[in-house]
Formats: structure tokens, C-alpha cells, sequence
């Protein structure tokens, strides 16, 4: 006779997503760049989105005001019409 | 909003089951198990929808049912009676103002600090006297261990993995105060927020761990809560370059030194937003000064040019917690500072003696 007890776990709302195929090239491509607001992550992601535009990429740029939130919406709007999209952690 | 629950799980055995799940699903202790038995107890806590979601909980982003917080109640040794509590905190903690995704990622060490003020504190189990944070005191610990499983197991919060934080702290696998409620030194911290003396509030905060603020030597509440100030404005705390709110958990002992001078809760925290400030000197010599932001964050204190620019720990007075928590005797208080990117917020509980949690819960946001 098995035991049973309750899933813990609540309800799985969101799917989990899979990794986006990856580009072959950067030429044309729309790369968006967050900031997640820390300190000289501007200056970090400004050095990768000059090297990304050598590529002929061209970089789009978003802020986070504060690292310990979320996105704002218009961000993560500007961000969803890009190609890809790179952060990182700044401090 | 109705959801279907998850299928059961299935072992073996009880001690497999024991063994297994515990290690799956736990704070790192083991667990009650949650039986169909043992949960449906636990459901006749509230009249609510066992299916209706209190809230989305992140990093997961899983929904959290009635049904599911009282699986978690259950795992955390809560009784009945504490699952309004358990779900009144939920629903504040799982409000976006709150930062829930922030809270459970952050490699700071933040945890919900949950507050009950009110007769449903004692009624529905919970201890406010001798060792209120401590061991000993089962429904604070249930409670607080609830809303830790209800992080973890539907929300994500995963040591390692998704959360983040580099030591974390005891608090973080119970964090619940009751207020003494019978010490009238003045109105309780739930009629400060607008509610009558029947009725109960839970406030939440992120929060660092507790930090004990010990004197016995202070007749005056001038020489009591500089020693508070004191405490407060210690470099450590992500409040001393960012204003913001604080908890003090007063001892009845404190508390009665300040209110037989006088001194309602409003002067404690016009003193407090007066006397715990760092010089903006002391500010730059250590500890979390950082040039991008603190000059903005303290620019409407003074200006962040000049040395002797003193920076308050607490963005305004009222943004001070006041409760008073604890045994009869003994000179102990506790500080409590603040994780910053986390509104305080409050929620009442109905007072009509049901275990009802109110969707349309009266609120007030502190920031």
C-alpha cells in the first residue's frame, strides 16, 4: 500500500522556455543591451555594445533604475523587439 | 481565478515518504507530511475557495492556491487557527510593492519580517511574551516557517540556485512577531494603522536579521533611544546610505520608560528620524556609500557634497515599525533595518471571528 501526500508546489503557471536557436552572425542583428543599474555596468556593456557594432550589430540600449527590481515595462518592451538581448552584472 | 491542483505524490512507504520528500521540499528540517487528512484539517482554518489563488510567487512565478498554502501550513507545523495569519501575510508578501522576486534573489540576506497586531495573534496561537523571536514559541515559528515553505517550495526560492543570498540568516526560516497587545503603553501598532482595538493587521518587511539593543542603565527615553539611534545607523545596514523604513521591537520594559515620560510612538519616531543619522563623512569612510546613487538618495536630506551632512537611517519618522514584542523583565529590545527595494505594507484580518482572509482587505502602503 503506497503513502500519499500533497504536491507542495503549487500551480505551474508559466511555461518553461527553451533556448532560442543561435545566431550565425552578428551582421544586421538588433542586440539589445540592459543595464541592470549597478555600478559601472554602464561602462562594461558600453565596451561590449562598441565591439557588438564593429560586428555590425547595431546595439539598443535599456536601464534598469534599480538592480533589485524588475525591468520597467518599457524596457522589457524595447528589449522584446530586439534579436538578442545581453546584462550582466556590473558592482 | 480557480486552478487544478498538482496530482498527488506517491511513496512507498511513510518513512520513505519521510525520508524523500522531506528532502525535496524542506527548509532543511524535516517535515509534517502533508496527508489528505492533515490538509483538509488545516482547510477548515478558512471559509475561502480551497482553488482561489492568493497570489503568483517568484522567481517560479507558480500560483499559490488556498489549498497550497495550507499543504506548506501543514509541512510547517501550523495549527488551523494560524492559517489566516499565514494567509493575510501572503497576500502582502506576494503583492508586487513588496518585491517578492527581489526578496527570494537578492544575495543580500533579506527575509519577510511578518508583524501581528491584534487579538487574532493570541487567539489563533501565537506567543508575544518571553522569547517572542526565539525557540520555544510554536505558533511564531509555524508561521514564519509557513511563509518560508510557501518560498521555497511554490515560489523557487532555492538556496544556490535561486536564492542568491551569501549567508543568509536564522530569520530567514522564521521571521513572525505577535505584539503585546496587553502592554498599554499606547494604541497598538493595528489601531496606529486605522484599525479598532478588535482588529487585527499583519505588516511585513524586508528584512535583516534582528540585532538586540541591551540597556538597563536608561531611566530616560532621551538616553534609551540614543542607544537605539545607535543601533540603527550601524554601517552594516543597507539602511545607512539608503533612507528608509526600520523595525523596533520595543520591550515592555523600554516601552514603559518611554510612555511614563510621556512620549507617544510619534515622538519615539521623530526622535529616531532625528538622532539615528550618519555624517555624510562617516558615510564615505565606509561601508555601502555608493557614488551613483547615494548622493541621490540622500539629496533631500542635505547636500551630499558636504561632510557634515548628517543622512537619517529612516526616510521619514513614520516609516519607523513601533511594536512592542517580549517578556516583563529585562532591559532587551530589538532593531530591525531594511532590505531597499521593498514597499512595507500592511493587510486586516476579519474580526468576525470566522477564519476568513479578505480579498478586499483594507491597506496602507508605508513607501
Amino acid at each position: 500500500m503506497t503513502f500519499i501526500v500533497h504536491d507542495p508546489r503549487g500551480v505551474r503557471v508559466a511555461s518553461v522556455p527553451s533556448l532560442a536557436a543561435r545566431p550565425k552572425t552578428l551582421a544586421g542583428m538588433r542586440v539589445g543591451v540592459l543595464d541592470n543599474g549597478k555600478e559601472q555596468a554602464d561602462v562594461l556593456l558600453g565596451r561590449v555594445a562598441a565591439l557588438l557594432e564593429r560586428d555590425g550589430a547595431t546595439p539598443v540600449f535599456a536601464r534598469k533604475p534599480s538592480f533589485s527590481r524588475v525591468a520597467p515595462q518599457e524596457a522589457i518592451d524595447a528589449l522584446a523587439m530586439c534579436d538578442m538581448v545581453i546584462t550582466g552584472l556590473g558592482g | 481565478m480557480a486552478r487544478q491542483a498538482r496530482p498527488m505524490l506517491e511513496f512507498p512507504s511513510e518513512a520513505r515518504a519521510y525520508d524523500e520528500f522531506a528532502a525535496r521540499y524542506s527548509d532543511g528540517l524535516p517535515v509534517v507530511l502533508p496527508t489528505p487528512e492533515r490538509v483538509r484539517a488545516m482547510l477548515a482554518g478558512t471559509r475561502e475557495d480551497p482553488d482561489d489563488v492568493v497570489g503568483l510567487v517568484y522567481p517560479a512565478g507558480n500560483a499559490a492556491t488556498i489549498r497550497d498554502v495550507a499543504i506548506n501550513a501543514v509541512m510547517a507545523g501550523a495549527e488551523p487557527r494560524q492559517l489566516r495569519i499565514i494567509l493575510a501575510a501572503l497576500e502582502a508578501l506576494l503583492d508586487d510593492r513588496f518585491n517578492i522576486n527581489g526578496v527570494q534573489s537578492t544575495t543580500h540576506c533579506a527575509t519577510p519580517l511578518v508583524i501581528v497586531s491584534g487579538p487574532l495573534a493570541g487567539e489563533s496561537g501565537l506567543e508575544a511574551g518571553n522569547n517572542v523571536l526565539g525557540n520555544g514559541r510554536r505558533g511564531n515559528l509555524s508561521v514564519g516557517r509557513a511563509i518560508r515553505l510557501v518560498l521555497t517550495n511554490i515560489g523557487g526560492g532555492v538556496p544556490g540556485k535561486t536564492d542568491m543570498s551569501v549567508q543568509g540568516t536564522p530569520a530567514k526560516i522564521s521571521f513572525c512577531v505577535p505584539e503585546r497587545i496587553d502592554v498599554r503603553c499606547w494604541p497598538s501598532l493595528a489601531e496606529r494603522q486605522g484599525g479598532s482595538p478588535e482588529e487585527t493587521t499583519i505588516t511585513v518587511m524586508a528584512a535583516d536579521g534582528p540585532i538586540t539593543v541591551s540597556d538597563h542603565r536608561s531611566a530616560t527615553p532621551e538616553r534609551l533611544l540614543r542607544n537605539v539611534a545607535d543601533t540603527l545607523r550601524h554601517m552594516g545596514s543597507l539602511n545607512a546610505a539608503k533612507p528608509g523604513p526600520a523595525a523596533l521591537l520595543l520591550a515592555p520594559q523600554h516601552a514603559r520608560i518611554i510612555a511614563n515620560a510621556g512620549w507617544t510612538v510619534a515622538d519615539v519616531q521623530r526622535f529616531l528620524f532625528e538622532r539615528a543619522r550618519n555624517p555624510v563623512w562617516r558615510l564615505r569612510e565606509g561601508g555601502e556609500w555608493d557614488p551613483v546613487h547615494t548622493p541621490r538618495s540622500i539629496a533631500r536630506y542635505g547636500d551630499a557634497e558636504d561632510p557634515e551632512t548628517r543622512v537619517p537611517v529612516l526616510d521619514k519618522p513614520e516609516s519607523l515599525i513601533v511594536a512592542i514584542a517580549g517578556g516583563d523583565s529585562g532591559g532587551f529590545s530589538a532593531v530591525v533595518t531594511h532590505w531597499n527595494a521593498a514597499a512595507v505594507l500592511h493587510r486586516f484580518i476579519d474580526d468576525d471571528g470566522s477564519y476568513s482572509v479578505p480579498h478586499s482587505a483594507r491597506e496602507k502602503v508605508y513607501q
